[in-house]
């Protein structure tokens, strides 16, 4: 059985990758991380630090301490203006401004504790707070396109896997020929976690080579932070972190896709649904900002959203709980899929 | 002989519409079966039906005793089908598509593949795209898919339509060679009476998605059928007085009927009786075509 299963994977795998669409996303990744890796070098000399990471003078251990007694005197003030305000829309505002300040001392407290020299280049205010240090610099930059079209280009093969055999006409083959739908479906699916992981993992390793050859293995501290937990990781821990990030949002993207075009036995159909869901799952953030905070957790598109990946706030804030909530979604809809696509009339 | 496919009691609906009402029918091994009946009839519902692309609403499927909704990988692993027209992915060659499918069959070898190819006669043009094959070439990939893995069943849905003469010839030539050997059980469904008479040893005629006559192709031919003519102003008198037989009038105002040797005599008896003379009697050989107007209330009286 495992052999035939496997036997299965393979031609469809191969039929998958000489696919006209997965060949044109391939071409369009691959010319967006040449024109990335070309952008970025020429740019290379007006870089103000260049490869000068740990050459640069940095504060001391006083001036760090400095800035913690100064963000901790701005924070006892932001909470005595809270006791005063009454007004809802300033409450808000202070209350954003003490969490962010709030990371900002655990940051410091961090670097402390762990000895890491403060470069005043560390932008804390950013998301990541990768700094100005080449090498991260360099594979964020050249990697984030290409994973982007790679995500896309994967939900829309995702989308049309299934679909292709009824607008073709040979799901009347597929599904007399032995093997049970769910299994076909599941050998399907098996085929896009295949691609997106080996996809992923291409881009991000040529991201990472390039980075190794152009800056050689520089990057000693990549600090990310969310507003409970602070680390630091070098370039490859980076690199592995960025693996498990980007593959995780595809899984939900394109699994949920995937088990949602099972209802649909037409490609442009398939397609438009996916579109719509592709959009809500790069702006769901945004749409639904404003929404109340304690549900946002439940909302599939501001729990798992593409842009948001950049940063650390939504995967390594309480990741497991959006990581549960993630994988909840993507059991319902596969379920909900599965059951509806066994028992459908294929007419 | 065993029955490979015994369809009971099989129902389908479509919402409120009822396509197929109580649909019974067994197939003994070996036979060729030719499934007949008008447009919208439900021949290619209760195909669908018998590959389990669809679900019957009531009923049963069972594939050589196996029932096919308890389980489907082991009965359906005895059929090989064509539902409607063949359908390929277009940018693959022949080869390739006969390979990925291959995939869905236990122990496929290329060896078999080309072996199948050569089988239905593409072996010249089995590397060829798949857009550059002509409906019958389809047809005929699509029967060498049917045959991979050797199954005991093999279902097609109006192999002949859209054909030119030179496909329906090879495609007939085919599926008689396929038959050759009395191991292959062959379900045809198909308009066309001439090929399906020509081809097939038992005849299943389906109207309003009711089984209307199950026959084998020897009894048809078998079946003395006389054609009585009298004076045309008695001819309906004449056909009420054998109310009780299967008489029918026909183009030219005779009557036929179905009867063997001993029950002729009663039949000449009755007109005799009642004073109508009887001008001529003919032993006329039943065509399917006449059958199958007949059976499904065809245009066969001549008003």
């Amino acid at each position: 059985m495992s052999a035939r299963f496997f036997n299965l994977f393979r031609k469809e795998l191969k039929k998958t990758v000489f696919s006209k669409t997965f060949l044109l996303f391939s071409s369009v990744i691959v010319v967006t991380l040449i024109v990335s890796l070309h952008f970025y070098y020429a740019t290379l000399d007006s870089e103000p630090y260049g490869s000068s990471y740990g050459v640069i003078p940095f504060e001391d251990s006083e001036e760090l301490q400095a800035h913690l007694d100064n963000n901790e005197e701005y924070i006892s003030e932001l909470y005595g203006r809270l006791e005063v305000t009454t007004d809802s829309n300033r409450r808000s505002l202070i209350e954003k401004e003490i969490r962010h300040r709030e990371r900002l001392s655990l940051i410091y407290r961090y670097l402390q504790s762990h000895q890491i020299p403060y470069s005043q280049y560390y932008d804390f205010g950013s998301l990541t707070n990768r700094g100005y240090e080449d090498n991260f610099s360099f594979f964020v930059f050249v990697t984030t396109f290409p994973i982007i079209i790679m995500v896309v280009g994967i939900a829309v093969l995702s989308a049309l896997i299934v679909t292709n055999d009824f607008t073709i006409g040979t799901y009347k083959f597929v599904y007399t020929s032995g093997v049970s739908r769910t299994k076909v479906v599941l050998v399907k699916l098996g085929v896009i976690l295949a691609l997106l992981f080996s996809s992923c993992l291409l881009i991000l390793l040529a991201g990472l080579a390039f980075g190794l050859l152009l800056y050689a293995n520089s990057g000693k501290y990549m600090i990310m932070a969310s507003y409970s937990t602070v680390f630091h990781v070098g370039i490859t821990g980076y690199f592995f972190l960025s693996l498990l990030n980007f593959f995780s949002l595809g899984l939900f993207i394109c699994g949920i896709i995937f088990f949602i075009s099972l209802f649909f036995k037409n490609n442009v159909i398939s397609l438009v649904v996916s579109a719509i869901l592709l959009f809500l799952f790069l702006n769901g953030y945004n749409i639904f900002e404003y929404q109340n905070q304690d549900l946002a957790i439940f909302n599939v598109f501001t729990s798992v959203n593409i842009f948001d990946v950049f940063s650390v706030e939504p995967v390594f804030d309480s990741v497991w709980k959006y990581l549960g909530v993630s994988f909840a979604y993507l059991l319902i809809s596969g379920a909900a899929g599965i059951s509806w696509f066994k028992r459908k009339d294929f007419c | 002989m065993e029955t490979v496919l015994d369809l009971v009691d099989i129902c389908k609906n479509f919402g409120r519409k009822k396509i197929i009402s109580n649909f019974s029918m067994r197939v003994k091994e070996g036979r060729i079966v030719g499934l007949v009946g008008p447009n919208g009839a439900g021949k290619s519902t209760l195909i669908k039906i018998m590959v389990g692309l669809l679900k019957p609403t009531s009923g049963r499927v069972y594939i050589n005793g196996v029932s096919l909704s308890h389980d489907y990988e082991k009965a359906i692993s005895n059929v090989g089908c064509i539902v409607e027209n063949p359908e390929f992915f277009p940018d693959m060659s022949g080869f390739e598509n006969l390979n990925y499918f291959a995939g869905f069959r236990k122990n496929i070898s290329k060896e078999n593949i080309a072996e199948v190819a050569a089988k239905v006669g593409l072996e010249k043009r089995i590397h060829d795209k798949v857009k550059k094959y002509s409906l019958g070439m389809k047809q005929r990939l699509g029967i060498a898919l049917a045959l991979l893995g050797n199954p005991q069943i093999l279902i097609t849905d109006e192999p002949f339509n859209s054909l030119d003469h030179t496909s329906v010839y090879e495609i007939r030539q085919l599926v008689k060679m396929l038959a050759k050997d009395g191991k292959l059980t062959i379900i045809i469904s198909s308009h066309n009476l001439n090929e399906i008479q020509s081809l097939c040893t038992d005849v299943v005629f389906i109207k309003e998605g009711r089984l209307v006559l199950q026959k084998e192709m020897k009894e048809i031919a078998a079946a003395v059928h006389y054609r009585i003519t009298v004076p045309e102003e008695l001819t309906e008198l004449a056909l009420h007085l054998l109310r009780d037989f299967q008489a029918e009038r026909t183009a030219d105002s005779s009557i036929q009927i179905a009867v063997n040797g001993e029950d002729l005599n009663g039949v000449l008896s009755r007109l005799l009786e009642n004073k109508i003379p009887i001008r001529e009697i003919k032993n006329v050989a039943q065509n399917l075509e006449e059958l199958y107007l007949l059976s499904t209330g065809g245009d066969f009286h001549v008003s």
